[in-house]
């Protein structure tokens, strides 16, 4: 039978011993939940939508595969799922289950070939989603969740808050906005509002350390390709087709000596991806939804 | 506002911290993983934080939830023996780590209301009263579970001890 000194030389030891956990793990994990949706409640519903997600000990959450976005039309529901790996500082989740049709009143002022497109064009691009040149992760086309209907999950992940964007409801808009001290800006080549080449020249001015290369439509209201890459020796060729947009929201963040630290885009309030830039020639895309309002 | 929220929490929680994590460890070891455990707990602690009243006794609020999640957990989950809650190569002091280790697989053994006295007596640093407040049995059934709690230790560690020299002679 062991004596009370050598009972008490293990109480001592446990109590001796530093902190396995760092205060600073823990402090990144209140950081990450303090939007009031627990990590729990998020990989609850990830799971109920069939999706991964992991969590690393110092509750950052790391997703493998998450849902990119549920097409509006119900019969051709699809799902995009992408490999992403992606340390979230905050996450805020909101799940939808409506759809939100386009206005009839749109519908009949903007027929598609106004925007310079041929039906027959607007058709195909309708049915492409994203390709990603520079990016290898893996892209699944998965079938919807039995459940999950025309949910969207919209994940905002993020260490800084932010404003509201502002609604199609509001009142004209100047062509090119800063909406709010995040450094995003907003295209809107819809109603006239601008066009692909004001914010082209918005982006020279204004950022000169992302180059970008836009293509547009004969009408130069929408975009149809767009490359962007930073000036600093990192690079994150970006090329997609996807269907005609009326709205593209760039957004950026900066490191404390004005570098560029993160970029990424919404378009059409659907769905947003963003850009990680890195010095190798493999460049991920981080795939991110955001909040209703935001 | 939740920077606010996250500002007053984590003032709170800097403290206590050290004690609160050595606490989850001693008590998840074998079962439920202690970073889950310490994130739960800290969940439900920030949803909380307003209906704290006694900002002193914060460890003893964090102990309370981690003690009705480790019950609920324990009615859903099987626990793992000897399952590895650490890595003793990340720590400083190899030694200590493995007396840790082995005191936390010693404890897993012990009844509940046992094991649960002697950590917040031995590990965290609790009084008797403040042990007696938390779990809510009187100063002398606190001094009950420790002395029994210990006995109970003293028991396990021998026969771990004696398993351990038969393995080496066998």
């Amino acid at each position: 039978m062991p004596d009370e000194k050598f009972i008490n030389d293990l109480f001592e030891a446990a109590r001796q011993e530093p902190a396995a956990r760092s205060l600073k793990s823990v402090t990144q994990f209140v950081q990450a939940t303090g939007s009031g949706t627990s990590t729990s409640l998020i990989v609850q519903w990830l799971k109920q939508h069939k999706m991964n997600i992991f969590i690393s000990t110092s509750g950052v959450i790391v997703a493998t595969s998450i849902l990119l976005f549920s097409k509006p039309e119900a019969s051709e529901q699809n799902t995009l799922v992408e490999t992403i790996q992606t340390p979230a500082e905050r996450v805020e989740l909101v799940e939808t289950t409506e759809t939100e049709p386009e206005p009839a009143e749109e519908a009949t002022n903007e027929p598609a070939n106004d925007a310079g497109v041929t039906s027959m064009e607007v058709e195909k691009e309708e049915e492409t989603i994203v390709e990603e040149e520079a990016s290898k992760e893996e892209v699944v086309k998965v079938s919807p969740s039995q459940d999950s209907s025309q949910a969207q999950m919209r994940l905002l992940v993020s260490s800084q808050d932010t404003e509201p964007a502002s609604t199609s409801n509001e009142p004209k808009r100047a062509p090119v906005e800063i909406v709010s001290q995040e450094h995003m800006i907003v295209l809107e080549s819809a109603k006239g509002r601008s066009s692909v080449k004001e914010f082209s020249e918005y982006l020279t001015n204004n950022l000169p350390q992302l180059k970008h290369e836009f293509t547009s439509t004969a009408t130069d209201r929408e975009i149809k390709k767009f490359t962007l890459k930073l000036d600093n020796g990192y690079k994150a060729n970006f090329r997609m087709q996807v269907s005609g947009f009326e709205q593209l929201k760039l957004h950026w963040e900066t490191s404390e000596d004005g570098e560029i630290k993160n970029v990424w885009y919404r378009l059409d309030d659907k769905e947003l991806k963003e850009l990680n830039f890195s010095k190798s020639t493999k460049s991920s895309v981080r795939v991110k939804f955001i909040h209703k309002d935001f | 506002m939740v920077n606010t929220k996250q500002s007053e929490f984590l003032k709170l929680y800097e403290p206590v911290h050290e004690r609160f994590e050595k606490y989850c460890r001693a008590r998840t070891y074998g079962g439920y993983p202690y970073e889950d455990l310490m994130n739960d707990c800290l969940l439900v602690a920030y949803d909380k934080l307003d209906s704290i009243k006694d900002h002193e006794a914060f460890l003893r609020f964090l102990i309370g939830i981690s003690r009705r999640l480790l019950a609920n957990a324990s009615r859903k989950m099987k626990p793992e023996p000897m399952a590895e809650s650490m890595d003793p190569s990340e720590r400083d002091n190899a030694e200590t780590s493995m007396k840790v280790q082995f005191l936390h697989w010693c404890l897993s053994k012990l009844p509940e209301p046992q094991k649960e006295a002697l950590v917040l007596y031995e590990i965290v640093g609790f009084s008797i009263k403040e042990i007696a407040e938390s779990m809510e049995v009187t100063e002398a059934n606190v001094k009950k579970r420790l002395s029994r709690g210990r006995q109970k230790l003293k028991e396990v560690v021998a026969e771990e001890m004696q398993n351990e020299k038969g393995v080496k002679h066998a």
